[in-house]
């Protein structure tokens, strides 16, 4: 490869402009997908969240909390990508806990 | 525009070449793997070299690498997954990285950049030659291997960032070998896997045929059964 590298598309993606960025590309180098996300979300914040159930139609998926509160996810389970800081953003918001601070708990979670 | 340029575009060439695969052979990639138009607005081609802002972000470039290795810095995105495939660089983060790297050997910024950048690229380069090599075995077999074993090794696999380390370690780059002993040493506190890299060294050189072979022959051709789905049989019966 050593000849030849420069081949391969390079991207210079700035932390500051989009914080969440450096989070969404670990999730899709290590091929997560909702489904794994949601168990995580369930196994870290078991506290927080009552289930995470299934739907039908355009939302496979739904977060209960324990305070009632419901958050659609309308992405199906084999869908990876930037979703799932997405996802891991909204749940921080309504648990009113730092998104980064959440986003990375999930990137540590092996 | 530059003379090169006029001749073969080569900075193309394989998105090209990615671009029919996944034409060609549709069942092997994957479709449901979206990069956000947000992140893809934020992309930049040229590196900013700003010595400032590695001074910022040297502490937390160095956390991340003990806890994510170099991946804390750059992360190879598999075109198997999606189509803005490539490697990505984080500006403040690589600047983080060549400031510590500057210090700590006393060399001019602008030098341990161009040092650090190519020592990335080195080992996130090993990722797409993986991934190629992958493609070879998969585009001969007609069926998954690399998705499945990605999903395997979640979320990586411990031998593929060892060869990629010593493969990093190992090249003869000049700009590599000026920095290597920096390298080595966060190598060394990186987490599991990324600080196995010994284990493909001898006598400081990499293990090339023999080490390599059998990690693409262990992870490709030899556990297909374990990775093989129900999917990747209906995608045999249907062509074999």
């Amino acid at each position: 490869m050593s000849s030849s590298y420069w081949l391969i598309p390079t991207h210079y993606l700035s932390l500051i402009k989009a914080p969440e960025s450096i989070d969404a590309l670990y999730f899709i180098y290590a091929n997560y997908r909702v489904q794994d996300i949601l168990k995580k979300l369930l196994k870290l914040y078991k506290d927080d969240i009552e289930n995470v159930e299934e739907g039908v139609g355009r939302e496979p998926y739904h977060i209960r909390l324990r305070t009632g509160q419901r958050i659609p996810v309308p992405y199906h389970g084999t869908k990876g990508g930037y979703v799932l800081a997405k996802i891991v953003n909204e749940l921080a918001d309504a648990l009113g806990k730092d998104k980064k601070e959440v986003r990375e708990l999930v990137r540590r979670d092996p | 525009m530059s003379a090169r340029k006029l001749f073969f575009d080569f900075s193309s060439s394989l998105s090209r070449i990615v671009e029919e695969l996944r034409r060609e052979y549709e069942e092997l990639f994957e479709k449901d793997i979206d990069i956000s138009p947000v992140l893809r607005r934020e992309i930049a081609h040229e590196p900013q070299v700003e010595e400032a802002l590695g001074a910022d972000f040297a502490d937390e470039t160095e956390s991340g690498i003990r806890e994510y290795g170099f991946e804390a810095v750059a992360v190879y995105v598999p075109f198997h997954f999606t189509t803005d495939w490539g490697i990505y660089f984080f500006k403040e983060r690589l600047n983080g990285f060549s400031y510590i790297v500057s210090r700590r050997l006393n060399l001019p910024f602008e030098d341990a950049f161009a040092c650090c950048e190519r020592a990335i690229m080195e080992h996130e380069s090993f990722h797409f030659q993986a991934e190629y090599c992958g493609t070879i075995a998969e585009t001969i077999l007609r069926r998954r291997l690399y998705v499945p074993y990605r999903e395997h090794f979640k979320p990586y696999n411990e031998d593929e960032e060892a060869i990629a380390n010593a493969t990093m370690l190992t090249s003869r780059s000049p700009r590599i070998r000026r920095i290597r002993q920096e390298l080595q040493s966060l190598c060394s506190v990186s987490p599991p896997g990324y600080r196995d890299y010994p284990k493909y060294l001898r006598v400081e050189l990499l293990w090339i045929m023999e080490k390599l072979k059998d990690f693409y022959l262990k992870h490709f051709w030899e556990n297909m059964k374990l990775y093989s789905s129900r999917r990747d049989l209906k995608c045999q019966v249907v062509i074999g």
